[in-house]
């Protein structure tokens, strides 16, 4: 963790530098830019979540083997994957393995939605209210930059006051803001993919979390069935990776190199 | 991928990538899949090397931001996946 938030810090640590200067040199200068630079930070580190969050389903699917992973992520075609679900009407008839999927990844699902699964049982009978959506998410993106902009404005304030104010417990106050906001994004990849896996069919959803999967407890994935599976994985969450699979194979390649194997 | 996708998303990278979609007509690839990214040329020749021993013979390097002279096997690759000769 501590690796993690030193280089969020350096980055925030760095705007705000550069915001300090500008209010020394202009106690009246415009809030606006900085407010834009930091957003637009929490959307690079929002998106490296979510390639963390997918990265670890696809490690969880093949059990850490990521030489085999390689293998099949570096032959799988995407294309002819998803041509073959439009051909489809139901999301059981496209991903009939969806349980077997689900059980690999319960664990880490449940570890991360803290074993509450009902909201997003519910929200699988939601797909297709996108204006709903859009303005949900329109209004999260006026919070964060509104909640920034507070934090700027009190630095400057301070500035004024002192020109030799430290910035790090802003920069501080400004990680502690976006990871108040992690939540969402995480959410929002295991939303997707139970939404996608389970369209319009909630009541299937539960019994398979509530009944199905806690019934047939951990199962080992056949091997010749973890390609079939990794595409069902792919299809559902398509709209976060599309065509990009390199923060995958690069984990992949760490991972081996980290233990030798 | 698109060639503007891969600038944008992997700037000053070199982009490891399998064909995706090619031109009905040309039968040229207009899309990739990236595999990898590197930094330098030398590591991303080391890969290519890596994923054609792992059996991935239709993967080629792109520079995102500079051209990079290739020659001999490796331009040959490169013609033979974007043109999709062997089509």
């Amino acid at each position: 963790m501590a690796a993690l938030i030193r280089p969020y810090n350096e980055r925030c640590g760095d705007i705000l530098l550069k915001f300090k200067r500008e209010i020394c040199h202009n106690p009246y200068a415009d809030v606006t830019p900085y407010t834009r630079m930091i957003a637009d930070e929490f959307i690079i580190w929002s998106k490296e979540r979510e390639k963390e969050i997918i990265n670890l389903l696809f490690l969880d699917l093949y059990a850490r083997d990521v030489r085999s992973l390689r293998r099949d992520l570096c032959k799988f075609e995407p294309q002819s994957f998803l041509s073959s679900l439009e051909t489809l009407e139901t999301s059981k008839a496209k991903f009939p393995k969806r349980v077997l999927l689900l059980c690999q990844l319960y664990r880490t699902l449940s570890l991360f939605v803290e074993y509450d699964f009902f909201g997003y049982i519910a929200a699988c009978e939601q797909i297709g209210e996108s204006k709903y959506e859009a303005a949900w998410e329109k209004y999260e993106i006026a919070r964060r930059k509104y909640e920034i902009e507070l934090i700027l404005l009190e630095l400057s304030d301070e500035i004024c006051l002192n020109p030799n104010t430290e910035v790090s417990l802003y920069s501080v106050n400004l990680i502690e803001l976006y990871y108040s906001m992690e939540k969402v994004y995480e959410n929002r990849v295991i939303k997707t993919l139970l939404q996608n896996l389970y369209a319009h069919d909630s009541q299937s959803l539960d019994r398979d979390l509530n009944v199905k999967i806690p019934m047939l407890g951990q199962v080992n994935v056949p091997l010749n069935q973890r390609a079939e599976l990794l595409a069902y994985l792919y299809g559902a969450l398509a709209s976060y990776i599309g065509e990009d699979f390199s923060s995958l194979i690069e984990r992949c390649d760490n991972m081996e190199k980290i233990y030798h194997w | 991928m698109t060639f503007q996708t891969l600038k944008r998303e992997h700037p000053g990278k070199i982009c490891i990538c399998r064909p995706h979609l090619r031109d009905a007509g040309s039968g040229k690839v207009v899309s990739w899949i990236c595999l990898r990214t590197f930094d330098r040329v030398d590591e991303a020749k080391e890969a290519l090397k890596s994923f054609e021993q792992n059996g991935v013979t239709d993967a080629v390097f792109i520079s995102t931001n500079r051209q990079i002279s290739i020659e001999g096997d490796l331009a040959a690759r490169y013609y033979r996946v974007y043109l999709g000769s062997e089509q």
